[in-house]
């Protein structure tokens, strides 16, 4: 008769303990999720922040050099971003934000969905005919009268 | 109870593992993201590297071109020469660092002060009769002469085959302007005669010794100091630059003379040009006042191609 | 007996799934890059790398730099109070207005340089001379470069940095250490200027 009960408290004891268990580890990680996606979320936007930065930096370059190369002359310089941020792709857009030069580069990230903007000025117009880019190795051009942004093959 | 307890226990011990490999696995791609982020910072700029690489080049080439071309007695040729070796010194060089530089100059403006100040017939340094003082002049200035009476031929015939020195302009298509100078009377005399290419006649006539005259005001100066007006080469509207100026029957004149002319006169040095030298009369002084260079740095990473203008450099000297 | 090992079998098979598919995402999500840039390299590389670049563009610009080049003393077939053995300044740097500041920058003397100079020599091949040593460099050295033009009718200065007008390089050339590249024209040669730094 002891071993009846003992064997029935048994089964149920591990139903239990097994439910408990697996809802315990399914909250953990429901709870935890929000937390490691936002942490991604932050880790990648300030590296698409460093990315912006360095893309300005490379198109201010070409700005000076276009300057010292006249007229008559052209400048074309890689600038070598990554193909991907974190596990995703991400998109590059250049937008004339004011007068006199004014841009403003937004990188959008598709993994998790953030979007980093870097201001910056140049001295030459930026040809406004660039549209939408597919983040990687970029070709920024000075062709005598205006710089070009364009996706490097 | 007691194998359940130990169960329990293991089970525990197995999801609460789990969990925390979960959280720090989590933690780990979250840092790394955020790590990666921070050492690109702090990584190398190979784009500002590249155009201070490329500027630095730029700018050593402007100061070398220009301080060649500051240098007394220089001509395009002189300059070229000097350049295309400095081209390949420091192409051996940057070759080392990855990068493929060029420069060369593509084209200058040669301002040259012929001057002649020793009294003497107006052939060039070679004694010949008939000689082209400048081909391709794109201006010339400041074109003086004194023509002493002596040497001077008293043919009538003052014409493009007479007897009579001449100088002429002509331009590219042909067109001539041409000032003829002869001494007609029994006296000492200084006679011009001008031929504008349409075929108008001018004179003017000094009864003295010598005589001045200013070539491109078209002025001539008689015994009494009265001026006489000509029309000059330059208000001549038939005969437009680039210039060609001669001199025939150089030994029917004898004087001084001086003019400044701008674009290339002496095609390789002055040492190989018959008619000129650096002393003595007529001489040549040639000095480079602007070039065109092009400059171009390549290197994996930038394309570079400048073009710029130089004009000599300061000298110390 | 058999509730018991069918309920393990399954906590076991459930903690596999975990574990596997913990693995799976993680591996999944990790950026692959890695920067092994150190920060002291780059801090030297920007900050001192930067000042070395200045101090250079100044200095060619202003002539300290060329005046540097033809410290020469011919004589002796080295630089003017060099090491009489070496020919080049030993822990210390020339006493021209471009050497005084290269020591002012770096006295500090956790920052050390070599600055040595390359030329074509006499043979068409490339030539070294050294300017200044105070040691060997270190793995992380910091290298920065000018290019000096010098002109048959440069002339080599004196202890007071002046031109000596008898002294062109036009006539001193065989007591010179670069020969004249280019004989006919009025350049002489190019030199480039290179400034090693490093942190001891």
């Amino acid at each position: 008769m002891t071993m009846n009960d003992r064997a029935v408290s048994t089964a149920v004891g591990y139903a239990l303990a097994l439910g408990i268990v697996t809802l315990l580890t399914i909250g953990l990680v429901m709870g935890f999720a929000p937390l490691v996606t936002g942490q991604q979320a932050e880790a990648t936007h300030s590296t698409l922040e460093v990315l912006g930065n360095d893309l300005a930096g490379d198109i201010e370059r070409v700005d000076h050099l276009a300057a010292a190369a006249g007229p008559n002359g052209t400048v074309v310089l890689r600038s070598e971003l990554p193909e991907r941020v974190g596990a995703s792709g991400y998109q590059i857009e250049i937008d004339e934000t004011g007068e006199n030069q004014r841009y403003e580069i937004r990188l959008r990230s598709t993994g998790p969905e953030t979007i980093a903007t870097v201001g910056f000025r140049t001295g030459i117009e930026i040809d406004d005919t660039t549209g939408t880019l597919d983040g990687g190795p970029l070709e920024i051009r000075y062709d005598g009268d205006r710089l070009v942004v364009s996706e490097d093959a | 109870m007691a194998d359940v307890a130990r169960g329990d226990r293991g089970q525990l011990l197995i999801v609460s593992a789990i969990g925390l490999a979960i959280l720090l696995t989590a933690l780990a791609l979250a840092l790394n993201t955020a790590a990666y982020a921070g050492t690109h910072a702090a990584a190398s700029d190979n784009g500002l590297h590249e155009q201070q690489a490329a500027i630095g080049y730029q700018a050593s080439a402007e100061r070398a071109v220009a301080d060649l071309m500051a240098i007394n007695d220089t001509t395009e040729s002189d300059l070229r020469a000097a350049v295309e070796d400095w081209d390949q010194l420091t192409g051996a060089e940057y070759a080392r660092d990855g990068a493929v530089t060029h420069v060369s100059v593509t084209d200058t403006t040669v301002e040259n002060r012929i001057v002649q100040d020793d009294t003497r017939n107006f052939t060039d340094q070679s004694g010949a009769d008939n000689w082209t003082v400048a081909t391709n002049a794109t201006a010339v200035e400041g074109f003086e002469m004194v023509l002493e009476a002596t040497a001077l031929s008293s043919s009538d015939d003052c014409t493009a085959s007479g007897a009579c020195f001449t100088l002429t302009v002509e331009d590219e298509d042909g067109d001539a302007w041409r000032l003829f100078a002869s001494n007609t009377s029994e006296n000492e005399s200084v006679e011009i005669t001008v031929e504008t290419s349409n075929g108008t006649t001018e004179t003017c006539t000094a009864e003295a010794s010598s005589a001045p005259i200013n070539v491109t005001n078209g002025v001539f100066v008689d015994e009494s100091g009265a001026e006489c007006s000509f029309t000059s080469f330059t208000e001549d509207d038939g005969v437009t630059a680039p210039y060609t100026i001669r001199y025939e029957r150089a030994t029917n004149v004898t004087g001084t003379y001086t003019l400044t002319v701008t674009g290339n006169v002496v095609e390789g040095s002055i040492e190989d040009d018959e008619r000129y030298a650096t002393t003595g009369s007529p001489r040549i002084t040639p000095q480079i006042r602007a070039a065109n260079v092009s400059i171009s740095y390549q290197s994996p990473q930038l394309t570079y191609h400048g073009r710029i203008r130089v004009v000599p450099g300061d000298d110390d000297e | 007996m058999s509730d018991r090992a069918q309920a393990f079998t399954l906590e076991a098979f459930v903690a596999a799934v975990l574990l596997v598919s913990t693995l799976t995402f993680a591996l999944q999500a990790v950026a692959v890059d890695a920067n092994t840039a150190s920060s002291a390299e780059a801090e030297l590389r920007g900050q001192h790398g930067g000042v070395a670049e200045g101090l250079l563009d100044g200095a060619v610009e202003s002539g300290s730099l060329q005046s540097t080049l033809l410290y020469w003393d011919e004589s002796n077939e080295r630089f003017l109070d060099a090491d009489e053995e070496e020919g080049f300044y030993l822990s210390r740097s020339p006493n021209t207005t471009f050497g005084r500041s290269l020591a002012r920058l770096f006295d500090d003397q956790r920052i050390r340089y070599n600055v040595d100079l390359h030329y074509q020599g006499a043979d068409g091949e490339r030539e070294t001379r050294r300017l200044v040593e105070y040691g060997t460099p270190s793995q992380d050295a910091v290298r920065v470069t000018e290019t000096v033009t010098l002109y048959d009718d440069s002339t080599l200065v004196t202890r007071n940095e002046s031109r000596r007008a008898n002294a062109t390089l036009e006539s001193v050339e065989p007591d010179f250490y670069a020969p004249d590249a280019s004989d006919d024209t009025q350049l002489y040669n190019v030199i480039r200027v290179e400034v090693v730094l490093w942190r001891t």
